[in-house]
């Protein structure tokens, strides 16, 4: 899975205006909508939200990947948020977010759902580009880094 | 009765009556659990009718006794609380259950005290009651927040336990301060010797958390080194870590419950051979000791002496769950911007328990006048204090949202029985229906390389996790995984049951 067919320049924002969790998200769902991939967005901020009351999906490491299955979702969905200050996700490890991915999708595209997860965070769990992604300032320097990391012609790790 | 009956037979009657009275009142638990009358009441009640007055006629009345099995007892129970707080919990509620145990504490018993002289009592007194109930109790708050029906919302829950588990030390060392200024007379106002305590206070909680980290780490090293012949010889290494933590800290001026505490938490929190079964041990030698340390209050209890404290017994009840608790608690949460019914919840679950039960042993044992007056007002506050908020938890809990529904107990469970501490662990999680796992067969889920999903347990059937199985909302689902990727398989399988 490469997570460039689903993420633009568009879909990503830093530094996020929200202050709190809930607020990111919202804020999150609102840029994907603008980008025209959210029919209902307050069904999907309401998805997001039942999951992320199960448990945290501030996975540690200033890590949070909030998600949702929402039904009228054209496909797989998804954004980056970037706080302007690490914020509190009641992470697991209790420390603060550097870096929120969002991601949706319909129920029944539930196994795509569950690859973008595990590619998220495995990509994630690669010390030197998680530096590197959190000490980026602007949109731009996010999604270049996700094209050196996720484009066809670099080599996998 | 007991005149005519020798030995053997003497304690064969006891053994009897005291198991039937056992086995009933936990088969009746359930029951009072559900109309909010905490079980440990009924022990008390038991052990007046048992005592000295009562149609028992144990008579009982040895504090030094008392003192030294209500402290084994205690070791017993913060040991317990310390293995069954997560690492988490310490972590993310240190700060205000920090505060609550220290400064809530002291504040708990000043207000307490001043509440007492409004009440006619005299200093020594009033300030001896306040510092003797100054702080929660872990048993009781532990039996209350997990306790079958209910789940707390997990912020809330981990400083109400972390507070109820490092607060005893602080209300240990105002007692004995001031046991000590009343015994020799220096007393007369409110100023006792602060400025020591000031000073004495850090210290023996430094020392204490110091002597138990210490002693945790030395009993987890000789764990998963020493070899024993029986499974059964484990949770006697685990209990003399416990006694050894507690005595080790006290003799070296520390704070011997606190070093308990950590003593637990350091060996919960890391590798452990037997784990699962190490913890049930300690979880029923906890309940036995706390029942048996409310029986014991009840049988040192006099009926006919606590007529005459009745009246201001319970106004001090009243006082310290309306007034002292909630007051104390408010000024120390509000620098942390909680909501406001957080607040109001955290004030109203301050159960008091078996340490007043001890704490009020001091003050007869240093032959102070009226300890024993002291003793049975404190009884009243504690039975206050477990009925008023123990009756409301269920439903003030309900009212306030802080619930969080807890997932049911699968219809079969997998434990792994490790003989040394492996890298690798079981986890359970509940399947529910918005978590990414749902509706997708198992060949599809990615788990993090060394991790597999074992066995899924569909209402009362039990299956073999095989690539075609599909996650149905409500399946359990038992995955193996190494230390440390938990966390990757939680983000899809959402909460695990075995926290």
């Amino acid at each position: 899975m490469n997570l460039l067919d689903y993420l633009t320049p568009h879909t990503i924002r830093a530094p996020l205006t929200a202050l709190d969790k809930r607020g990111a998200i919202d804020e999150l769902v609102d840029l994907l909508t603008a980008a025209g991939r959210v029919p209902d967005p307050k069904a999907l901020k309401e998805a997001v939200w039942i999951r992320e009351q199960t448990r945290t999906t501030g996975i540690g490491s200033g890590l949070a990947i909030p998600h949702g299955k929402c039904p009228g979702l054209p496909g797989l969905i998804m954004a980056i948020g970037k706080p302007a200050r690490p914020m509190d996700f009641e992470s697991i490890d209790g420390q603060p977010v550097q870096l929120i991915f969002l991601l949706g999708s319909p129920p029944e595209k539930g196994s795509d759902h569950i690859q973008a997860l595990a590619r998220v965070s495995r990509l994630m769990m690669m010390d030197s580009f998680r530096e590197r992604i959190y000490a980026a300032r602007s949109t731009d320097e996010i999604y270049e880094l996700l094209k050196g990391q996720e484009s066809p012609t670099a080599t996998t790790k | 009765m007991t005149s005519v009956l020798t030995e053997p037979n003497a304690t064969a009657l006891f053994l009897v009556v005291f198991g039937l009275l056992m086995a009933i009142s936990v088969v009746f638990a359930r029951t009072l659990d559900r109309v909010g009358i905490p079980v440990v009441l009924v022990f008390l009640v038991l052990g007046m009718l048992g005592g000295s007055e009562g149609i028992g006629g144990v008579a009982f009345s040895n504090y030094e006794v008392a003192f030294r099995l209500g402290t084994i007892a205690l070791v017993f129970i913060l040991f317990d609380g310390g293995l069954n707080t997560s690492m988490k919990s310490i972590r993310r509620s240190s700060g205000p259950a920090g505060l609550l145990a220290t400064v809530g504490v002291a504040g708990t018993a000043g207000t307490l005290a001043i509440i007492g002289r409004i009440l006619g009592l005299s200093w020594s007194e009033s300030l001896l009651i306040g510092a003797i109930v100054s702080s929660t109790d872990a048993a009781a708050v532990f039996a209350v927040l997990r306790g079958g029906s209910l789940c707390v919302k997990e912020k809330v829950r981990s400083t109400l336990e972390v507070e109820s588990c490092v607060n005893d030390p602080m209300a240990v060392i105002l007692t004995v301060a001031i046991v000590e200024a009343v015994r020799t007379g220096s007393a007369s106002g409110g100023g006792v010797s602060a400025w020591k305590l000031l000073i004495d206070v850090p210290i023996q909680l430094a020392v204490g958390a110091l002597m138990g980290v210490l002693v945790g780490y030395l009993t987890r090293w000789m764990l998963g080194r020493t070899r024993f012949s029986t499974g059964g010889l484990y949770p006697v290494i685990t209990m003399a870590s416990a006694f050894v933590a507690f005595g080790a800290a006290t003799l070296a001026f520390g704070s011997g419950f606190l070093a308990v505490f950590a003593a637990g938490a350091v060996l919960g929190n890391g590798p452990m051979p037997f784990r699962a079964g190490l913890k049930r041990v300690h979880d029923a030698v906890a309940w036995m000791s706390q029942v048996s340390m409310f029986l014991m209050l009840g049988l040192l209890v006099f009926p006919s002496q606590l007529l005459p404290v009745a009246w201001v017994g319970l106004a001090l009840g009243l006082g310290l769950a309306f007034i002292a608790r909630p007051l104390v608690s408010t000024i120390c949460l509000l620098p942390f911007g909680w909501p406001l019914k957080e607040i109001g919840y955290v004030s109203w679950v301050g159960i008091r328990g078996a340490v007043p039960i001890i704490l009020a042993t001091f003050p007869v044992m240093a032959q102070i006048p009226e300890a024993e007056r002291i003793f049975h007002i404190v009884f009243f506050i504690v039975v206050i204090s477990a009925l008023i908020p123990g009756a409301s938890i269920v439903p003030l809990t309900r009212r306030l949202k802080l619930d969080a529904p807890e997932p049911p107990t699968p219809a079969a469970a997998l434990e792994m029985h490790s003989l040394r501490p492996m890298n690798g662990e079981i986890h359970f999680y509940h399947i529910e229906p918005h978590v990414a796992a749902c509706g997708v067969p198992l060949s599809q889920v990615r788990f993090p390389d060394g991790a597999a999903a074992i066995m899924v347990v569909r209402k009362n059937d039990v299956m073999a996790a095989r690539g075609y199985t599909v996650l149905e909302p409500g399946d359990h689902v038992y995955v193996f995984c190494r230390a440390g990727d938990e966390p990757q398989i939680g983000l899809i399988m959402g909460r695990t049951a075995d926290e």
